[in-house]
């Protein structure tokens, strides 16, 4: 099955989003719509206060490298998604960010979006392309 | 019980254990696997996902403070691309 997500259009700024459904730390359900993001290379990133809201427990700290060069330090965390017809326990950084999807959680995938005003974001399995 | 480290503090103790002791034990073959230090003590496990490293450690020390790098980079993740290069050398990125 192929997934869908939207393109989003505020304030003349094209973000390719995309809605996941999260668990918190007693299993709690909750949707959560967050930006694809090419040039993050991690798995997920959350705002320290959503981190906060789903209990997430501190694992540890790693250190980040931001765009404009310098390190950051940040706190991560374990989070369980629902992501291409299954679950999957995944590393969530917390950073003053909006939502983030990165390259880690994409790989093995095939991402295509339509830039445009409400354009279809598709993440699809690589292996489901060659079955 | 759990110190109240920030995490620029626990950056630097993991820091410090990679450079002094750690980097020394490990090999070539392990360079790029994730590293997962306890700062308070010097442990540390290594493998090939850093969710599975920092759980072990947690594992076999009570209330851990986890530094997670890889060997040989402290770097773990880029938030926005920013090469690791030198951008006033035109080398870098003229094609």
């Amino acid at each position: 099955m192929t997934e869908t997500g939207r393109v989003r259009l505020t304030e003349d700024q094209f973000r390719a989003t995309w809605m996941l459904q999260v668990f918190g730390a007693n299993g709690v359900p909750a949707r959560i719509e967050a930006v694809v993001d090419t040039g993050f290379s991690g798995e997920i990133a959350l705002p320290e206060r959503l981190v906060g809201q789903l209990g997430l427990k501190r694992l540890g700290t790693k250190e980040i490298r931001v765009a404009d060069g310098r390190l950051i330090d940040a706190w991560y965390h374990e989070l369980e998604i629902e992501w291409q017809d299954g679950f999957r326990h995944v590393e969530v950084i917390s950073t003053e960010t909006f939502p983030l999807i990165g390259m880690a959680l994409l790989r093995g995938s095939r991402l295509c979006v339509m830039v445009e005003d409400a354009g279809e974001v598709e993440i699809t399995p690589i292996d489901q392309l060659k079955a | 019980m759990k110190t109240q480290l920030s995490p620029e503090q626990v950056s630097k103790l993991g820091r410090e254990w990679y450079n002094s002791k750690i980097k020394h034990e490990l090999s070539d073959d392990q360079l790029g696997m994730d590293l997962a230090i306890e700062v308070m003590t010097g442990e540390y496990e290594i493998g090939n996902n850093g969710l599975e490293v920092t759980k072990r450690l947690h594992e076999r020390v009570a209330d851990a403070e986890v530094y997670l790098m890889r060997h040989g980079s402290f770097v773990t993740a880029y938030l926005g691309f920013h090469p690791d290069v030198d951008l006033s050398d035109d080398r870098n990125w003229a094609r």
